[in-house]
C-alpha cells in the first residue's frame, strides 16, 4: 500500500471579505405650488424640470470593488385636474439626448407617476430634462420629481468559487416627500452557474440575509454574457423602460429595488 | 397586455410619421387611438428603435399593430 503524507490542501480559503455598501438619501423635489403643464401642440422649447446628478447621489461600496456600473431611477409625478381623461406626453433627455418619448391616457381627477429606469451608466454631471406638455387641456398640473442611484453588475473577487457567503438585502431608499406610496420592487438577480453561455440567476427579493456555504457565481466572459456574479438589479438594468400609476390619493408611486447592504465572502482558490 | 415592437423608425416613416418632428408624438397617438382604442400608454425607446405598448382591459392584440413595428414576446427583452 502507497502512503502519501504532506498532500497540499486541495484547496485553500481566503481571508474573510467583508463589503458593505451605503446610499445617499434620495433627491426629492416636491413643488410646493404646482407647476402647469404646458398646453402645446408638440415638445415645449425648455423642460419643466431639469436634474444635474450630483457625485454624492451615488452609493459608497466598502473597500472599493473591482467594477460596479451604477443606473438609475426617475420618479415624477402630476395630477390631471380636469373633468375628462387626457393624453399627456412626455420626452426624457439626458445630456440632450432623448432617452424615451411616453404618452398616457390620463384619468381624471387623478395623480399620474411615471416611474423612468433607463439610466444605465449614469454618472455625476449627466443632465436630465423633463419635458411634458398636453395638447388638450390646460388643467395638468406638474408636481415632482425624485431621483436616486443604484449599483448594478457588482464585481467584488476575480474569483467565481466562494465559501461562508453571507448577502444582505433590502430596501434602503425611501422617498417621503408628498404622499408617496410604493409602486413596484424589483428583486436583486445574482449569476450561480452558467448552461452553456447562459446565465443561470437567482433571484433574492426580501428584507434578509442570505448565508451560502458555498458558492459559485459565474464571472464574465468578454463578448458573450453580461457579468452579474455577485448582483444585478431588475428595475434599471435586467428590464429599462417606464411604468405608469395613476392613484386618486398617492403621489408619487415610486419604484425601487432590493439592494445589498453587506456581502461577505472567502474565496476558495 | 403589454406588447413591444421592434424596428418602429421605418414602420411609422411608411405611414408619413417622422420621429425627428415636433410633432410625432402626436402622431403616433391619433394612429394608436385608431388601432387600440383601449391602449393606455405608449413609450418609444430611441436606443434601442422600440414601442413599448400597454393596453388596458384587452388581451387580444390586433393583427393592425404590425404596422408600427415588428411584435416581440414582451419577456424576450428582459436581461
Amino acid at each position: 500500500m502507497t502512503v502519501l503524507s504532506g498532500e497540499h490542501p486541495l484547496a485553500v480559503n481566503g481571508t474573510l471579505k467583508n463589503f458593505t455598501f451605503t446610499y445617499a438619501t434620495p433627491y426629492e423635489s416636491l413643488k410646493g405650488t404646482p407647476l402647469a403643464v404646458p398646453n402645446v401642440a408638440s415638445i415645449p422649447a425648455t423642460p419643466i424640470d431639469t436634474y444635474t446628478v450630483l457625485s454624492a447621489d451615488f452609493p459608497t461600496i466598502s473597500p472599493a470593488p473591482i467594477s460596479t456600473k451604477y443606473t438609475a431611477m426617475l420618479t415624477i409625478s402630476g395630477k390631471n385636474t380636469d373633468t375628462t381623461n387626457k393624453t399627456i406626453n412626455f420626452q426624457i433627455n439626458k445630456n440632450g439626448t432623448s432617452v424615451l418619448a411616453t404618452s398616457f391616457l390620463s384619468t381624471a381627477g387623478q395623480y399620474f407617476t411615471q416611474d423612468i429606469y433607463k439610466f444605465l451608466d449614469i454618472a455625476a454631471g449627466d443632465v436630465i430634462d423633463i419635458y411634458v406638455w398636453c395638447t388638450a387641456s390646460t388643467l395638468i398640473t406638474y408636481e415632482y420629481t425624485g431621483f436616486h442611484i443604484m449599483p448594478t453588475r457588482v464585481q467584488l473577487s476575480r474569483g467565481e468559487l466562494f465559501k461562508d457567503v453571507s448577502i444582505t438585502i433590502a430596501q434602503p431608499i425611501t422617498p417621503t416627500q408628498g404622499t408617496p406610496a410604493q409602486g413596484g420592487a424589483g428583486n436583486w438577480y445574482i449569476t450561480q452557474y452558467k448552461q452553456g453561455t447562459t446565465d443561470i440567476t437567482s433571484q433574492l427579493g426580501a428584507v434578509a440575509t442570505f448565508p451560502f456555504k458555498y458558492a459559485y457565481l459565474a464571472g464574465p466572459v468578454a463578448g458573450v454574457n453580461i457579468y452579474s456574479g455577485f448582483g444585478r438589479i431588475y428595475y434599471g438594468d435586467l428590464t429599462q423602460s417606464n411604468n405608469l400609476y395613476q392613484s386618486t390619493t398617492n403621489r408619487p408611486q415610486y419604484f425601487r429595488n432590493f439592494l445589498p447592504t453587506q456581502i461577505s465572502f472567502r474565496e476558495i482558490r | 397586455v403589454r406588447i413591444k415592437l421592434l424596428n418602429v423608425h421605418s414602420h411609422l416613416s411608411a405611414l408619413g410619421i417622422e420621429i425627428s418632428s415636433g410633432t410625432w408624438m402626436n402622431a403616433l397617438s391619433d394612429k394608436l387611438s385608431l388601432i387600440l382604442p383601449g391602449f393606455s400608454q405608449w413609450t418609444y425607446l430611441f436606443d434601442e428603435d422600440a414601442l413599448d405598448i400597454c393596453i388596458e382591459d384587452n388581451s387580444v392584440v390586433p393583427e393592425g399593430i404590425s404596422v408600427l413595428g415588428e411584435a416581440v414576446p414582451y419577456d424576450s427583452t428582459f436581461g
